[in-house]
């Protein structure tokens, strides 16, 4: 396991009354835009169902092509 | 060990590990590595002030005890001896290591590293549990759930999502 103490990054496809639906490869989850202001497109790093961080496009795509890859070992 | 205990009082290293380990204890349970009633469990006891066991940190958290360990070595103190975790992570040697890109840190990219160094940081705004924080030119959000006491100019530590502990 790579990221032990890193979650991996989503991308935000809608935001709504404080929310970002963040979806990741398909699987599109809520969390709340409280701590960090986000439009869609923007990639994040959501703890505790919160928006904690935005990721640079090129960082993210390359964490979330690492962790599809050691998702398949 | 007793003069460092003097500097945080009633702190146990078992409880001053966890603070600083808790914003990471969300990431565990969504990598399946621990399950949400365990995280809940250790929140509790943070929360509560309840003691903590600290053969589970040691197999929740383990890449942290390794590198804790060898500072303990390099400082030739016992490894869970709380001036070897304060220096740990309030004294930048966790930061240390995620700059010389240790071990599963190699593969994150700046902003990932950025965000898993803990920052000392200024409160500059509190709204309800969140506390807006600056450091350096950083702006960012934070929880103020370990720190409810904390207000506008105080100096805290941040790590991930969370301020830590207040800095006198």
């Amino acid at each position: 396991m790579i990221f032990l103490c890193l979650t991996i990054p989503g991308k935000v496809t809608k935001v709504e009354k404080g929310f970002a639906i963040v979806d990741y490869s398909g699987e599109k989850r809520k969390a709340s835009a409280q701590l960090v202001k986000v439009k869609p497109g923007d990639y994040v790093v959501v703890q505790a169902k919160f928006v904690v961080q935005k990721i640079p496009k090129k960082e993210a795509l390359e964490a979330i092509k690492l962790w599809q890859k050691q998702k398949k070992k | 060990m007793a003069k460092a205990k003097e500097e945080i009082t009633s702190e146990t290293p078992e409880r001053y590990f966890l603070k600083y380990a808790y914003p990471c204890s969300f990431v565990l349970v969504e990598q399946a590595r621990i399950s949400e009633q365990k995280r809940k469990e250790l929140e509790k006891k943070l929360l509560e002030n309840k003691p903590i066991d600290r053969d589970e940190l040691e197999k929740i958290f383990p890449a942290a005890f390794k590198r804790i360990r060898q500072l303990a070595g390099e400082m030739k103190k016992d490894a869970w001896g709380l001036a070897v975790i304060r220096e740990y992570f309030f004294g930048e040697k966790h930061n240390d290591f995620i700059d010389k890109s240790d071990g599963m840190y190699a593969v994150f990219g700046p902003t990932f590293k950025e965000l898993c160094k803990v920052h000392k940081a200024e409160i500059i705004a509190k709204k309800d549990n969140v506390l807006a924080v600056k450091y350096g030119s950083v702006e960012r959000n934070v929880f103020a759930t370990l720190v409810p006491d904390a207000k506008k100019g105080d100096k805290v530590t941040v790590h991930l999502a969370f301020a830590i502990e207040k800095i006198n």
